[in-house]
């Protein structure tokens, strides 16, 4: 780089940034040589964020890239058995044609959809999406998908019904009246919940999807952008839908659900009543009557909440208009207060019922499948009876959990999954898809309240409608019972189970995620298995499908967790070192990563670091986290500070500096004691006595040990990891304290279980530590 | 990984092992990442051709298209960042290959031009805008190799400030006052 090029650069920089008239001063300053001040003056009168022209020439260059060669025009095309007749129109993503058999084997007009444009992948998955969607759906007001296939140049195409009509907003031009209109929209009504039913958001809902024929009656068109509801996730909206339609929900990017098509409908509704699709003019409908612009206004409720539970229950109320009955438009209903009661009490619930997180879990878990059920079966008045049930089960715990209500009894977790549990066991008539993902909910449930026996017994009333359901419920219906039998020790049915889930998700067209949450799994259960060379092989497959997950962060930190336990039993050293160390910095910036992953990831490391001897370093990670948590007080914050100040006090006790060990363990303690019970960690006291054995106070250091063990310490029979270690402690404290005999007893009991095969490894290494140095301190007491 | 569990739809194996390759330090790996990215957004490229004739993919949506079929639609994908200098980078290849590949067959190789269309005239007159923009850039690279590759990455890539800046391991103002200078100087290339 020459001189001159620095001089030029840097003159641009300063200059640039200067107002013209002192441009011209410092541009005088400078007494650049000629040729440098020329280019200088043409940069700064070329500079300026207009960069049109530069993006046409470049979009031009791209576009004869792809212009070299004209393709063949649409018009006597052919796409698979048809042949193009001509353009009827365009979409979002994709041009239709009008087509027929080329073959003239039958005679029929077909409707043929292509992506417009280049075929990207994002437009090929929405292609392959919608043929799924619409593959799902038969219902006479919805145009039918007749075939599908891909073009030799892979161009993916779709062929529906070809529907002879005019567009909705043409039909409204011939002022047709109201009855008419109202019939119209209760059979799009009846189209849509069609498509709810089977479980399909249609996301798009507006005038022009909506062709209307001669008879007038309508059909719906394009399900581009619809979703199938998904059973595992919010549904968020990732494309923008056309505005002056769409709800605020949709329009603020959150989680689309069949409420949002509820707004949709709302606004349709509205239109046709002779008002306007913006909110403004809400209330100017000419054709509607006060209770009209009710169902209207409750339709079009910016809260989800607030408006019709479900496309039927709009419908429904229409059809009371026209019967004269009293509407329900403002009608209460268990859902209704459940889902108020929550919205306004959730963070109460949470803080102040001492509810443990899994109820909660439970409750709002259950709320959605429970919301999936009613959009699903709304229909059927007897199946909608049974979500109104859990509506009001929902209510009735919630109200009885009021801090009002309570009496100072707190409601047992177990309890109210209990009551879910036999609700749902005692009905039969939800449908299959449906019940199976409410019984796996609730066996999950069941098990992180530790009840195995009710979560085999809801995973069995789930497996027999297993036939009736997707092999991505399948595989999930497996990978939780594997968890029920691991958790009853029976590791080989665990891991045969586990086997077959994966076997089901190789069979299908399964995602990330759920391969992901699968291999996570088989790691898991070879750690428990001790299978440490299967988890590595099993990790680098496991990180792949974790990255391309929904849960980026939080996977890799399990993944990287389990793959550091299994090579730290397999004594690889180096690579535990750098396994901890990759998901600690993960940790650090992982925005998705729950506190609690993050400490046991951190514990990983710190540890492996202690057991290695680099104190320093170790020290140095600590700093780092006691940065993350020592600002907040928030509940989990403080409890991950816990954690930071019992690791310090760990690698401070390892290197013999007793006070700073000392200092942060009673500090730890000190925190902790304010945390609620659940979250509050006993392995503390054992780490003071570890410090006050370090600072020499060691009366007090065997009294503590006395007291965590419950009991005088053993000096015979058969002892754990845990107890081991105590046993060691209360050695080197006995020691100290001239105990000589006892301490000998201690010594050579903690040894024994040195040589033992059980002794998980990641205990190995601090007990080999803490025994080797005792006959050197019971040498020095002499 | 065992055969029943194929890798998944996004992510290009041979890309993956590459960019593991070049990250790992080995000589040659970038360019043989860079051969086979240039593959690939040809391939786009080229099939366009066969397709819509209203296909109009700009620069930036070739390599967008091309990162997808490289390593899926993850945003969260760790590997991206590596790649995007490498896209840009074949992206603008591409289409500067083109552009004097067009110019060389009209021109007939330094004969007297045949009589062209107006048409034609005009598609010269970009293609030679191309190659101008490419000189420039290749000159700007002489000077400051990093205020060509932000600005590379931007038209070529159409990748975002902070991309680029995370890419680069520089700050965003960084970004900002190299595309600064980098704008300025293209346009001034294609005003001479």
């Amino acid at each position: 780089m020459g001189g001159r090029d620095d001089t030029l650069l840097a003159a641009f920089d300063r200059l640039a940034a200067l107002e013209p008239d002192a441009r011209e001063r410092e541009l005088a300053l400078l007494a650049l040589d000629p040729d440098t001040e020329r280019t200088l003056r043409d940069l700064l009168a070329a500079d300026g964020d207009d960069d049109q022209g530069l993006r046409d020439a470049l979009e031009q260059a791209a576009r004869r890239l792809q212009d070299d060669v004209v393709p063949p025009t649409a018009v006597g095309a052919r796409i698979g058995p048809w042949r193009v007749l001509r353009e009827i129109g365009s979409g979002g993503m994709g041009t239709v044609f009008l087509a027929e058999r080329a073959d003239g084997a039958f005679a029929q007009q077909v409707a043929i959809k292509l992506l417009r444009g280049f075929p990207t992948e994002d437009g090929k998955r929405r292609l392959r999406r919608e043929r799924e969607i619409l593959a799902a759906l038969d219902h006479p007001h919805i145009a039918r998908l007749l075939d599908g296939g891909e073009t030799p140049d892979g161009q993916p195409y779709l062929v529906m019904e070809y529907v002879d009509g005019v567009p909705l907003t043409e039909w409204l031009a011939g002022a047709p009246a109201r009855d008419a209109r109202l019939a119209l929209f209760d059979a799009l009504c009846a189209a849509v919940a069609h498509a709810h039913r089977q479980l399909v958001v249609h996301r798009d809902l507006k005038p022009g999807n909506v062709l209307v024929r001669a008879d007038g009656t309508p059909k719906l068109l394009d399900f581009g952008v619809a979703r199938l509801a998904d059973l595992d996730g919010g549904t968020e909206s990732t494309r923008v839908a056309s505005a002056g339609w769409a709800s605020p929900e949709q329009r603020a990017g959150g989680a689309i659900t069949t409420a949002s098509d509820v707004y949709s409908l709302g606004v349709l509704l509205r239109v046709l009543l002779g008002g306007r699709n913006d909110l403004d003019e809400a209330h100017a409908m000419p054709l509607a009557d006060a209770e009209l612009r009710g169902v209207v206004a409750m339709a079009t409720a910016d809260a989800p909440t607030a408006r019709y539970p479900g496309v039927e229950a709009l419908r429904e109320d229409l059809v009371r208009w026209r019967e004269g009955r009293p509407l329900k438009a403002a009608r209460d209903s268990g859902w209704y207060r459940a889902r108020k009661f929550i919205a306004r009490h959730r963070i109460a619930v949470a803080a102040a019922l001492v509810f443990s997180s899994a109820t909660t879990l439970f409750v709002l878990g259950l709320q959605r499948a429970a919301e999936e059920a009613r959009a699903g079966r709304a229909e059927a008045e007897a199946e909608r009876v049974v979500a109104e049930r859990v509506g009001d089960f929902m209510t009735g715990l919630f109200e009885d959990a009021a801090p009002a209500n309570t009496g100072g009894v707190e409601l047992s977790a177990t309890e109210v999954a209990r009551r879910g549990a036999n609700a749902l066991l005692s009905d039969a008539s939800l449908p299959a898809a449906v019940r199976v993902r409410l019984l796996e909910r609730l066996a999950t449930t069941h098990i992180n309240l530790q009840d195995l026996g009710t979560a085999a017994e809801l995973l069995d009333a789930a497996d027999r409608d297993r036939n009736g359901v997707s092999a991505r419920m399948q595989s999930l219906l497996d990978h939780t019972r594997a968890r029920v039998l691991a958790r009853t020790g029976d590791l080989d049915g665990a891991q045969a189970v586990h086997d077959r889930a994966r076997a089901t998700l190789a069979a299908s067209d399964a995602d990330h995620d759920a391969w992901a949450r699968l291999l996570q799994q088989g790691m898991w259960l070879a750690n428990q298995r001790g299978e440490f060379r299967r988890t590595l092989a099993l990790a680098q497959e496991a990180l792949h499908h974790v990255a391309l997950s929904r849960e980026p962060d939080t996977g890799a930190l399990t993944v990287l967790n389990s793959r550091s336990i299994a090579e730290a039993n397999l004594g690889m050293d180096a690579e535990t070192l750098a396994t901890s160390r990759k998901a600690f910095d993960i940790a650090l910036h992982a925005g998705d990563a729950k506190t609690t992953t993050r400490a046991r990831v951190m514990f990983n490391l710190v540890s492996a670091l202690r057991d290695q001897g680099r104190f320093d370093e170790a020290s140095a990670a600590l700093d780092t986290l006691e940065r993350f948590a020592r600002p907040s007080f928030a509940e989990d914050s403080r409890e991950e500070l816990v954690a930071v100040l019992a690791e310090r006090a760990r690698v401070e006790s390892a290197r013999g500096r007793g006070a700073e060990a000392l200092a942060a363990i009673e500090e730890a303690i000190g925190i902790d004691s304010e945390l609620p019970q659940r979250m509050r960690d006993p392995m503390l006291p054992r780490f003071r006595a570890e410090a006050l054995g370090v600072v020499g106070r060691h009366a007090e250091s065997m009294a503590v040990l006395v007291e965590v063990h419950g009991g005088p310490l053993p000096t015979s029979g058969p002892v754990d990891d845990w107890t081991s270690h105590l046993v060691a402690m209360a050695s080197l404290a006995q020691c100290h304290l001239g105990l000589r005999d006892q301490a000998r007893v201690h010594h050579a009991m903690a040894s024994a279980v040195l040589e033992s095969p059980t002794l998980a490894s990641a205990h190995r290494q601090p007990l080999a530590t803490r025994l080797a140095r005792i006959p050197e301190d019971c040498r020095s007491r002499r | 990984m065992d055969p029943s569990n194929p890798p998944p739809a996004g992510a290009d194996p041979e890309i993956t092992r590459l960019l593991r390759r070049w990250q790992a330090g080995e000589a040659g790996a970038r360019e043989q990442l860079v051969d086979a990215v240039y593959e690939q957004v040809r391939a786009i490229a080229r099939q366009s051709i066969r397709g819509n004739p209203h296909a109009t993919l700009g620069p930036t949506d070739l390599a967008h298209e091309a990162l997808i079929r490289l390593l899926g639609s993850d945003p969260g994908w760790r590997d991206r960042h590596h790649l995007f200098n490498v896209l840009a980078q074949a992206t603008r290849q591409i289409l500067v290959d083109g552009a004097r590949r067009r110019l060389r067959d009209k021109r007939g190789g330094g004969q007297a031009p045949l009589s062209l269309s107006h048409a034609e005239e005009v598609a010269l007159d970009g293609d030679a805008s191309m190659v101008r923009v490419d000189d420039a850039l290749e000159a700007l690279a002489t000077r400051d190799a990093r205020r060509a590759q932000v600005v590379e990455m931007t038209y070529f890539g159409g990748f975002s400030r902070e991309e680029i800046a995370q890419a680069l391991e520089v700050s965003v103002p960084t970004v900002d006052r190299d595309l600064r200078f980098g704008r300025a100087w293209l346009k001034r290339a294609l005003e001479a």
